[in-house]
């Protein structure tokens, strides 16, 4: 590296702090941890959620076996429908949503710049965030 | 996304890409996609084991037809080129592993597994 390019490129540990600082400071993540923490204090919510949970994966381990009925197919899109309707819940997918969207579209400019594709490559093995991204 | 978010998104690419580990690999995927060679091996291999699915599919299968794709597959691998992809490759995604779990102490959460494009967030 040339003394030219050094004075213009910050090193890498000054970079990824300025970057995580960034990101963290950004709108779609404050609003990310506001509906966060609006739904850790709603247990209401979370109740509606986990009985949504709970059906869907009764629902979808009878479904495997061939059994599953219409009423409780009815009641998971009614659980479903209050999830949706529920304030806490609706307004913190929305916010992971759109986090996630913008962790996304960094990504790809991250990726332009390096020429390969950073997330696939960092990712570590075996990935899946059973609890949401945060 | 607001200026702040993609400058520092810049930023943060730019100095890693001055990294020795994200040279060596650019380099070696620069020869494997474009060496005519390799190029060639590559073409031969993928025409070669659509072949074998389509013997395989018709009953037609000879036990000559899996020797020929595991020769292939070994000249293939063993290519200077690709051996030298390959490696650069796992030494690029063992310093990348590691400077993600760096960033998401940082973060409090991990960038690379949100932000992935088989990520299971989104």
């Amino acid at each position: 590296m040339n003394t030219e390019n050094a004075a213009v490129v910050p090193d890498l540990d000054t970079a990824t702090k300025a970057f995580a600082e960034a990101v963290v400071e950004s709108a779609e993540y404050r609003e990310y941890i506001r509906t966060a923490e609006l739904f850790e204090k709603d247990v209401e919510a979370q109740s509606l959620f986990e009985a949504f949970q709970n059906a869907q994966q009764q629902l979808s381990a009878q479904q495997q076996w061939g059994a599953g009925s219409t009423d409780e197919i009815q009641r998971v899109r009614d659980l479903e429908q209050q999830v949706q309707d529920n304030t806490t819940l609706s307004e913190h997918f929305k916010a992971q949503t759109e986090l996630v969207d913008t962790l996304k579209e960094l990504n790809t400019i991250i990726g332009e710049e390096l020429g390969f594709d950073y997330a696939a490559l960092a990712m570590p093995p075996k990935t899946c965030c059973s609890t949401g991204c945060g | 996304m607001n200026d702040t978010l993609r400058t520092a998104a810049i930023g943060f690419a730019t100095a890693l890409k001055q990294q020795d580990r994200v040279q060596s690999f650019l380099k070696a995927q620069e020869l494997f996609e474009n060496d005519e060679k390799i190029t060639a091996l590559r073409r031969e291999y993928g025409e070669l084991v659509q072949a074998y699915h389509r013997k395989q599919a018709a009953g037609e299968l000879q036990d000559e037809d899996l020797e020929q794709v595991k020769s292939m597959q070994k000249d293939l691998n063993q290519h200077p080129i690709t051996t030298d992809y390959l490696t650069s490759r796992n030494s690029l995604v063992e310093e990348l592993r590691v400077h993600n779990q760096q960033m998401g102490a940082l973060l409090g959460f991990d960038f690379a597994a949100s932000s992935g494009s088989s990520s299971c967030c989104g």
